[in-house]
């Protein structure tokens, strides 16, 4: 009907509208041809850097000239120490924010350095420089600067967002003149994109908040960058993450979302604006998808908005995504909404009427997102799944809610299938280090119940420990405004004022079980709950309470249930006529965002750490924060750039790495089987054969973990070392693709027959 | 729809209409005994927290303010007045960014420090003029600008402008005392500017334009700078020869402050003064910074969540209702705005500006930072977002209006007390040797 009547506009018949268009077409057209155009190369001979340098700056090429662009800087090197030497370029011609980089450290291990950096202007003063802590003896060899087409691919990318931009806004300026959309669209337009830009301000400083997580999730980025260019797809050994080694990342913690931002990177985006680019977004979607659900479950647009507002802006939203930069968690957060829409939709509308059909979608987006942004969250609501049912336990063995049910789970589990066939594959096959911290207790780090009503977080230093009580507790908890629409639910529960029309007992139910549900979540995050004892019960439970590694986590769901029990405060004053009361509490959800959420933004915006990084060379590739997802036995930290090891009798004649490809020619002269060990880690999936006649080769895990590839006496010939997913695992790709396709699909046809 | 006429009618869309306007002048006295004219006050009040405390506060450039006055003082009791700073001053303080303002501001609490030989007395009663004075131009602006039909949102006006964060950190936070002044300032220039517009006799109303403008540029000469460029962009763009004459006048009687900066720009008189070189572009405003209020990063303060809401009002009304600022005059306050906040931005090529030549080295050195527009950026804010609250409350949802107004009040005040408590909570007395 929209794109009937826009059509209807004949909108490119406009003047104004070409005359857009032609710019448009012209600037992207001068992007593409850039595109085109073949790269250039600079290569300089080398210097000689004079022996035993003092700690400090030297330049070792300097008056560099270079138009504006993308280029990728090769130094050949050699130098016998890690980290200490860092080679980078400056400029002191071009105008501020000119030249990006952040250049990297040097490694023993390796021959030569490659990053990118980012020219805007065009010069003739750029500098080399090698900033040297003096723990090093460095020999500098070649260098090449090598153009790339990222500048116009970035450009274009920019173009073509800026162009979606303004065509839909004009478009939407024509339609609302034309044919005049409704005030309440408009309305709720304004203040979901509104709740959206204000969660989105700190991502909108050209820096990124530094949280505990951050390095790691920007690792996981590049490890999918670096996946991609290295053939993968999809991506499951992070190919340079430990030094090259490559890390697992990828089958353990589903990175399905980061690859729009490993997109951005491709494209030519540094690394902190394909984050904050990929945060905002985040931020966008949990408002649109958290106001949809509400307005749903309560019908009322205002009621949806302030639900959005209360959630989208949630302390524990904004200590997960902001505060500890917990970019998983925080993505799942966007998700946890529609999974409460879904059991709304089958436990508290009635059956008979329909209420239900349809639910398993919510249910299906939900927990799909969840299993493929992070599986703990997923385990957790999976948990409160199971106490919605038991709650609901009589409504659940009806024959169309398990259907819906049933079906949203199927749907969810195959959809994921991808992700959920490798992990399962490693999880159960291979000998992981993350089977092996159950030991870690995690009833310490529980809450205080003062924590779930603190009003005026700040950043705060600490996760919650005994020994620290509230001191400088980072802000986990729940918001007062939340706890006091909890109180004043339990209120009208106890004084029997909840009562209402026959018809919405079944919603009233469910409200009241989602008040008991939210109290037990709450109480899961308190240190008073028995973690220690539930943890040693038995190994299964060890396992999972230890995985969990901070009962706060409980408050994801806490947070939703207690907005959903706002959100149905409000419709009962609403439909009970109660104005004053109404008025009441909606002012006390703008001056709880205002002055408690809007202050812990503003405050970590203003207070926290900031980093700003370009070339992920810059953040070092060896933090893997917990390294759980090593094959065990590994020790991380031993594990530097490194080349080939061979065993008695076994002559190398040539090598190449690249990423987790290895080709070698290789030969055993030796009277007795050998080996070579080559740097990258033992996960199962890799294989080794002999280019020529394919024979294949036995590889089993060597010295500190490593690929060790068993070489028969008498071998010669070339070594071809890569991974090669199992072939089950390319079904459970297909399964992914195909109920994606069929579900999309399924969803078109229903929407064509509806507007039928 | 009544918006709309009201607008019309208080928007000076014409001549007679406005001569109308003008002839039912305001009684201030009056006004101020209003429920409107006690909340503005109240307001002053809130900015005066700093004042009470009876010591001066750490922290900024207040030393250079002590030593300049200290200077002035002891010139007048040899008979001279110095009129700008000299270098010993400066090079004392190792503060150059106020190096072509003007004494003539201070010179009273010069006098005064020189009577009584308290500078925490000077200081206080110095700051305690300039909220007062500038709680009195503001009022002078904002009921000139929004007439006898618009004193809630002249009201408004006041609120924003008293307690802006942006004001509050020049005054207390940097203490950049020739800013609190030129803010002090601003809103008279503005009114004077906005009267030349009415029609009559003009020489006078040229005169006091052109004064206002000096006294400006008395107080600090990037702010005049600013304001004649954007007078001039006005005059061009609007086809207003009045607005130039007024510019003209200005540079005349800020002759002094002028030959001083041209001397500086364009010849090595003040090579010895070793007044820094910067390049200024980096210490722009990133876009997400517009938009903090309780806390900021690197003297950058935001707009506040009162100018937010209330420019928010604004939106929701042009975008919801389709009722824009059918006022010019008003509409013109917001393209000022927009282009002073780009004038802050980190990304605005003031370094590729530099190339100009070595005046433009020194004179963008001179701004210090980008930040100085969007302070100004806030004020000329003032205006839309005062004018949006008022269409939201002669709208339909009467109780929305009444809600979203008392938000923006309250948290107006409740911000700048905040800012005011934590300024004064975690700044020492400033130690004042001798």
């Amino acid at each position: 009907m929209i794109i009937q009547n826009l059509r209807a506009l004949k909108l490119l018949k406009n003047k104004s509208i070409r005359m857009i268009s032609s710019v448009f077409i012209i600037l992207m057209l001068f992007c593409i041809v850039k595109m085109i155009i073949p790269c250039r190369e600079y290569r300089f001979n080398a210097v000689d850097i004079p022996a035993g340098e003092e700690p400090g700056q030297t330049v070792i090429y300097e008056g560099i000239s270079l138009p504006p662009g993308v280029y990728r800087l090769e130094l050949e090197y050699s130098v016998d120490s890690d980290l200490q030497v860092l080679c980078s370029v400056a400029d002191g011609t071009v105008f501020s924010g000119g030249l990006l980089t952040n250049g990297e450290p040097l490694y023993q291990g390796l021959g030569s350095t490659e990053y990118h950096f980012w020219l805007f202007e065009k010069t003739d003063g750029l500098q080399v420089q090698i900033t040297n802590n003096g723990a090093g003896d460095l020999i500098t060899g070649n260098l090449k600067i090598s153009e790339t087409h990222l500048l116009w691919s970035m450009l274009l990318v920019i173009l073509i967002f800026i162009a979606i931009i303004s065509y839909t806004a004009i478009a939407f300026c024509f339609y609302d003149k034309n044919y005049s959309v409704s005030v309440e669209k408009k309305k709720i337009f304004f203040f979901v994109t509104l709740i959206g830009l204000v969660a989105s301000i700190p991502y909108l400083c050209g820096y990124s908040v530094s949280g505990a997580d951050l390095v790691y999730h920007l690792y996981r980025i590049e490890g999918i960058k670096d996946g991609m260019l290295s053939g993968q797809i999809p991506v499951r050994i992070d190919p340079e993450w430990l030094y090259g080694h490559g890390y697992a990342d990828a089958i353990f913690y589903c990175s399905s979302l980061l690859y729009f931002p490993a997109v951005l990177r491709l494209l030519g985006f540094t690394v902190t604006a394909s984050y904050n680019f990929y945060c905002v977004i985040l931020n966008f979607a949990t408002a649109w998808i958290s106001f949809y659900c509400f307005y749903r479950i309560f019908g009322k647009w205002w009621n949806g908005v302030i639900c959005c507002a209360l959630y989208t802006l949630s302390v524990y939203r904004i200590y997960k995504l902001l505060i500890t930069s917990a970019l998983g968690e925080g993505s799942a957060l966007t998700f946890i909404p529609l999974v409460i829409l879904g059991l709304y939709k089958i436990f508290a509308e009635n059956e008979e009427e329909a209420g239900n059909r349809g639910a398993w979608i919510p249910i299906m987006l939900g927990f799909a997102g969840l299993i493929q942004t992070h599986v703990l969250t997923c385990e957790i609501t999976a948990l409160s799944m199971v106490l919605f049912c038991a709650a609901n336990i009589r409504k659940v063995f009806r024959k169309k809610n398990l259907l819906e049910l049933l079906k949203g789970a199927m749907s969810a589990i195959a959809v994921s299938m991808w992700f959920l066939v490798p992990f399962l594959d490693y999880y159960l096959t291979q000998d992981m280090h993350i089977k092996h911290v159950s030991a870690r207790t995690i009833q310490d780090r529980g809450l205080y119940p003062a924590h779930l009503a603190f009003h005026f977080w700040s950043v705060g230093k600490n996760t919650p420990m005994g020994d620290n009580g509230m001191q400088y507790s980072h802000p986990v908890g729940i918001g007062l405004v939340l706890v006091v629409g909890l109180i004043f639910f339990l209120i009208l529960w106890f004084s029997g004022r909840l009562q209402g029309k026959n018809n919405d007992a079944g919603k009233r139910t469910f409200a009241k079980k989602t008040a008991i549900i939210s109290l037990i979540f709450l109480i899961m995050s308190l240190n008073i709950f028995p973690w220690d004892k539930i943890q040693g019960m038995n190994s299964v439970f060890a396992a999972l309470v230890s995985s969990l590694q901070f009962p706060n986590r409980f408050l994801g769901w806490g947070t939703i249930c207690l907005v959903f029990m706002f959100g149905y405060c409000l419709q009962f004053l609403s439909d009970f006529g109660k104005q004053k009361w109404l008025l009441i509490f909606i002012i006390v959800a703008i001056a709880g965002i205002t002055t408690s959420d809007l202050y812990l933004l503003d405050y970590t915006n203003a207070k926290q750490t900031t980093y700003t990084l370009y070339n992920e060379e810059g953040m070092g590739v060896g933090y893997t924060s917990g390294g759980e997802y090593r094959p065990e036995k590994t020790d991380t930290e031993k594990i530097t750039f490194a080349g080939p090891v061979l065993g008695d009798g076994v002559k190398l004649d040539a090598y190449e790495k690249r990423y987790l490809h290895i080709s070698m020619q290789c030969s055993n002269l030796g009277t007795t089987d050998s080996y070579i060990e080559v740097p990258l880690l033992f996960y199962k999936g890799y294989a080794a054969e002999e280019k020529n006649t394919g024979e294949k080769m036995e590889l089993c895990a060597g010295t500190n973990q490593v690929v060790r590839v068993l070489i028969p006496s008498g071998f010669k010939g070339e070594l071809d070392i890569k991974f090669v997913p199992p072939f089950y695992w390319r079904i459970g790709e297909l399964v992914s693709f195909t109920t994606t396709i069929l579900l999309i699909t399924l969803w078109f046809r229903q929407r064509r027959s509806r507007n039928v | 729809m009544k918006v709309g006429m009201r607008n019309k009618k208080g928007g000076y869309q014409d001549s007679k209409k406005r001569q109308d306007e003008e002839n039912k002048s305001i009684r201030f006295a009056a006004w101020l005994g209003s429920n409107h004219g006690i909340l503005c006050i109240l307001t002053t009040i809130v900015a005066l927290f700093p004042v009470s405390c009876n010591y001066i506060m750490t922290g900024g450039i207040v030393q250079e303010w002590i030593f300049r006055v200290e200077e002035l003082a002891g010139g007048l009791q040899k008979g001279c007045f110095y009129l700008y700073p000299n270098l010993n001053v400066l090079s004392m303080t190792g503060i150059y960014e106020n190096a072509m303002n003007s004494n003539f501001w201070f010179l009273v609490p010069g006098f005064l420090y020189g009577l009584t030989k308290n500078i925490v007395l000077s200081y206080r009663l110095y700051m305690l003029a300039v909220q007062i004075i500038t709680f009195l131009t503001a009022s002078l602006f904002f009921l000139h600008l929004f007439g006898q039909d618009g004193r809630l949102a002249a009201c408004m006006g006041i609120v924003l402008y008293m307690t802006n964060p942006y004001r509050i950190y020049v005054c207390y936070d940097h203490a950049n005392l020739s800013q609190a002044t030129a803010w002090m300032l601003l809103p008279l220039y503005a009114w004077a500017m906005y009267t030349l517009t009415a029609p009559g006799k003009k020489v006078g109303k040229l005169l006091v334009a052109g004064a206002s403008l000096a006294f400006l540029g008395y107080a600090d000469v990037i702010f005049f700078l600013t304001a004649a460029g954007i007078t001039l962009l006005v005059a061009i763009i609007s086809r207003r020869g009045s607005f130039c004459f007024a510019v003209m006048s200005g540079g005349i009687l800020f002759f002094p402050g002028l030959y001083r900066l041209c001397r500086y720009l364009f010849t090595e008189d003040f090579i010895e003064w070793n007044i820094p070189l910067q390049m200024i572009m980096g210490k722009g405003y990133r876009f997400g910074q517009f938009f903090s209020s309780y806390a900021f990063r690197d003297g950058k303060p935001g707009m506040g969540l009162g100018m937010m809401i209330c420019l928010l009002a604004a939106v929701w009304m042009r975008f919801v209702y389709r009722e824009g600022e059918k006022d010019k005059g008003k509409r013109g306050f917001l393209y000022i705005a927009l282009f002073l906040s780009v004038l802050s931005l980190s990304s605005f090529p003031w370094d590729v500006l530099q190339r100009l030549g070595n005046w433009a080295v020194r004179l963008i050195s001179l701004i210090n930072t980008p930040s100085v527009f969007w302070g100004m950026a806030i004020a000329a804010f003032c205006i839309p977002a005062a004018a949006g609250m008022e269409r939201l409350f002669k709208g339909k949802d009467r109780t929305a209006a009444i809600v979203t107004l008392a938000a923006a009040v309250l948290l107006c005040v409740g911000i700048c007390v905040y800012q005011c408590n934590m300024l004064t909570y975690t700044r020492l007395p400033l130690e004042l040797g001798g």
